[in-house]
């Protein structure tokens, strides 16, 4: 079984620093505009995929959604002053609450990719996790 | 051919010319022992335990029907073939006789000719039996039950050896009685019900007089074997009923009612396990393992794993591992 997880950022850097500084690697997709971690544990997998292009955040994840395609979890990434990606945050937030998805979604906001430290990623990472586990209980 | 190897025969009719007519036809290939009636036969079958009884109805002391509902219900002489012979040409006569499970009903008087012929149809087994020096085959081809039923019928000594895809296992026989059986981790009773209800792999009787420990009761071969061919039943039963093997099951809300083996059983199942595995797990033999089973999750003892339930513990691992980094 795969747990998957999304981190959705404009951010290219962002998404790199979150995943490089958390778990030290991550491969880059071959069509670029992506990277991946996968972290086995005994019975499955958690993976967890970067995305994003500016404007084009809330657009991505719900083709993504409407086309069936796993998604558990979701983080958002935003650098803070980029109010047209908060906005979107923000949009795909309601929207998916709206449909009912079991899906859990966290936005952080980081003032610089020095934020983006490994404990911090960790804490944020498994925030949503924690919020993943309150969606099957409930 | 020595005595101890020869078919026996038990002749049983009241009338001496008779008795003494079906010695000289059967005593060129059978050892033929005689009663004249169904209280003196019960005796001797019970002491020689013979291969197949020829039996008159109309008898002083205890007739026919009887003596052949005494021999049916002792576990000793159960397996014995029966075959009434008498003069009455009445049909219901026939018919009672047969319906009552008789191998043969046969009218005096009769041809010595067709009655040889049917004693040798009814003991053909037996005889290839003792003609070969091992008993030898596969378990697809020939019930394990029907290769113990012509061992005990032909009263063998040795060890049966079988190889199935669940691994060897062991019965060995004293004059036909099962007394040691062994397979896995299971030894005697348990692992003979085991071995019965294998439907595939080989088998071979090796003729041998072994020094073995019996784990075995002596208790009549005919009765265990009912008794393993109920259990294999059940046991078939139980696999058809329960949701597909790869399915995993964990401890449901009853699961603190369950006591004694289903206790275990349970316990197997801790934390989420597949059928099988939980099988291997339990240590139980898969006789009592499937009944169980399938009791524990009519009861509420045990429940389907659902996705969310996997998905949970998953998660639990994955934060886990997350902290860790």
């Amino acid at each position: 079984m795969i747990i998957r997880y999304m981190i959705l950022s404009p951010s290219e850097q962002a998404r790199q620093a979150f995943l490089g500084g958390l778990f030290g690697t991550f491969e880059l997709s071959p069509r670029g505009h992506g990277e991946k971690v996968t972290l086995n544990v005994e019975g499955g997998d958690l993976e967890v995929v970067g995305m994003g292009i500016a404007g084009k955040l809330q657009n991505m994840t719900l083709k993504l959604l409407e086309r069936g395609v796993q998604v558990d979890g979701i983080l958002i990434l935003i650098p803070s002053g980029d109010d047209a990606s908060w906005a979107e945050a923000r949009s795909i937030t309601q929207w998916v609450q709206s449909s009912g998805r079991p899906v859990a979604v966290k936005t952080w906001v980081f003032n610089a990719l020095e934020d983006l430290d490994k404990e911090t990623t960790k804490k944020n990472l498994l925030t949503l996790v924690k919020e993943h586990e309150a969606h099957l209980l409930s | 051919m020595t005595d101890d190897t020869r078919i026996k025969i038990l002749i049983v009719d009241d009338e001496d010319n008779i008795r003494h007519l079906l010695r000289l036809a059967f005593e060129d290939g059978f050892e033929v022992l005689e009663a004249a009636d169904g209280m003196e036969a019960f005796d001797k079958a019970l002491q020689v335990k013979p291969h197949i009884i020829l039996s008159d109805i109309m008898m002083p002391r205890l007739d026919g029907y009887g003596l052949y509902r005494k021999i049916k219900s002792r576990p000793e002489t159960s397996s014995i073939p029966f075959v009434f012979l008498s003069a009455k040409k009445d049909v219901d006569e026939r018919v009672v006789g047969l319906e009552m499970g008789a191998d043969d009903y046969i009218t005096k008087p009769f041809s010595i000719k067709e009655l040889k012929a049917k004693v040798r149809s009814i003991t053909k087994k037996l005889s290839e039996l003792k003609e070969l020096g091992s008993l030898e085959g596969l378990i697809k081809e020939v019930d394990l039950v029907d290769v113990i039923q012509l061992i005990e019928m032909g009263r063998k000594t040795g060890m049966l050896l079988l190889e199935s895809s669940l691994g060897p296992g062991r019965i060995y026989f004293d004059h036909g009685e099962p007394v040691y059986a062994k397979t896995g981790d299971w030894e005697g009773i348990e692992a003979f019900y085991t071995m019965l209800s294998w439907k595939e792999g080989r088998f071979k009787l090796e003729h041998k007089i072994l020094s073995v420990e019996e784990n075995m009761e002596r208790s009549g071969g005919q009765e265990l074997l009912m008794e393993g061919v109920r259990l294999a039943d059940e046991m078939e039963e139980s696999v058809r009923n329960l949701p597909p093997a790869s399915t995993v099951l964990q401890p449901g809300e009853e699961a603190e009612k369950a006591e004694g083996k289903l206790k275990e059983l349970v316990q197997a199942f801790e934390g989420g396990v597949g059928i099988h595995s939980a099988l291997e797990k339990s240590g139980l033999p898969p006789y009592i393992f499937f009944p169980l089973t399938r009791e524990a999750l009519k009861k509420g003892m045990l429940a389907g794993r659902t996705d969310t339930a996997i998905k949970s513990d998953l998660l639990r691992k994955i934060r886990v591992a997350l902290e860790k980094l």
